[in-house]
């Protein structure tokens, strides 16, 4: 939309929206926040498990993104930048939880999808649940990166974009997380052979 | 860990997680999600404002508070109190000479009959006193100018 009004690229809009934004354009910042609020607030979700939470959280993000601009200097893409932002304030937060000593099952907040029913809406909830929770117990560092490659679809590069890590660290975290997550899995499907729902 | 078995858990994975990818985000959260940051930018800019607002205040009432008691200090100096005490002399000694004292104080107006029953002066017996002193003199010159 925004590159369909100023009839540019959506790179070159967007570098417009940032230069316009550093010399304190809040016009142009809210533009910015418009294109990438859906999956700033998806990704807080991954992370935190919580829609209010992560809008929350990506709010904050958007408003450390702004007082932030000026050291925003265009050496990674400006989307890196702020998911890099947004992550910080998510960890931030999940820290913060654990210091309040509050315990939350992940996803309790989730709406069910209009296509799921009956039966097969209780098993993708529990399975989901399940899921979520072994997510969640992981340590900090590798939840994080667990959460942006499987339940944000980014790539082995950009996540060690956005968490300053190699490649090859980036694979490492996602190994262990991956072993816990499946063993985790592993028992709730043993668990619900012993029982199946009625 | 080795690359075959990391792209084999990663799919696996991938797989089973992709589901959750594509859940939206609710429209309840996304409504106003950009007029509320712009919100929180302008609330965050007006903070340090009204610090500054409350610090300038605070010292403009330093400055008057200040200038106020100059002012106070030239108009109403304070009295510098005489840091020396000046002791009496001499002590007076014997009863004539603390009834001289009172006498001469009473004189000034700065000695009174509380001050008597204060210090336990009965002025009745000192006169009947001074009465049989008196007769008892009169007694010995008129005796004396007899012989």
């Amino acid at each position: 939309m925004l590159e369909k009004m100023c009839g540019i690229g959506p790179m070159a809009a967007e570098n417009e929206l940032i230069e316009k934004t550093r010399r304190g354009d809040l016009e142009a910042f809210s533009a910015l926040v418009r294109s990438h609020q859906e999956k700033a607030i998806h990704t807080a979700y991954s992370i935190l498990g919580n829609w209010e939470e992560a809008k929350d959280a990506a709010q904050e993000g958007f408003v450390k993104a702004w007082k932030n601009m000026p050291s925003f200097k265009g050496g990674s893409r400006f989307s890196t930048w702020l998911y890099r932002i947004l992550i910080n304030v998510c960890k931030d937060e999940i820290r913060k939880k654990k210091n309040r000593l509050q315990v939350k099952t992940f996803g309790d907040d989730r709406e069910p999808a209009q296509n799921e029913s009956g039966l097969n809406l209780v098993l993708n909830q529990e399975i989901k649940t399940t899921l979520m929770n072994s997510i969640q117990k992981l340590p900090l560092g590798q939840r994080t990166v667990f959460s942006l490659r499987y339940l944000e679809g980014m790539s082995l590069e950009e996540i060690a974009d956005v968490e300053n890590l190699s490649v090859g660290a980036v694979k490492a975290h996602l190994w262990q997380a991956g072993q816990k997550v499946k063993k985790d899995l592993a028992l709730y499907l043993e668990n619900r052979k012993e029982a199946p729902l009625k | 860990m080795n690359e075959q078995d990391f792209e084999k858990q990663d799919e696996f994975l991938k797989e089973t997680l992709g589901k959750m990818q594509r859940e939206k985000v609710p429209e309840s959260i996304l409504k106003n999600f950009d007029s509320d940051v712009r919100k929180r930018i302008l609330s965050s800019h007006q903070t340090p404002l009204a610090l500054m607002g409350i610090a300038a205040f605070g010292i403009l009432l330093l400055i008057l508070g200040l200038v106020f008691w100059q002012w106070k200090m030239r108009s109403n100096p304070i009295v510098e109190m005489k840091s020396e005490v000046t002791l009496p002399q001499k002590a007076p000694q014997t009863e004539s000479e603390i009834l001289e004292e009172i006498a001469a104080l009473s004189e000034m107006g700065l000695w009174d009959e509380k001050d008597d029953e204060s210090v336990g002066i009965d002025m009745d017996a000192n006169i009947q006193e001074l009465a049989v002193l008196l007769e008892t003199e009169l007694s010995l010159g008129s005796a004396s100018m007899s012989t």
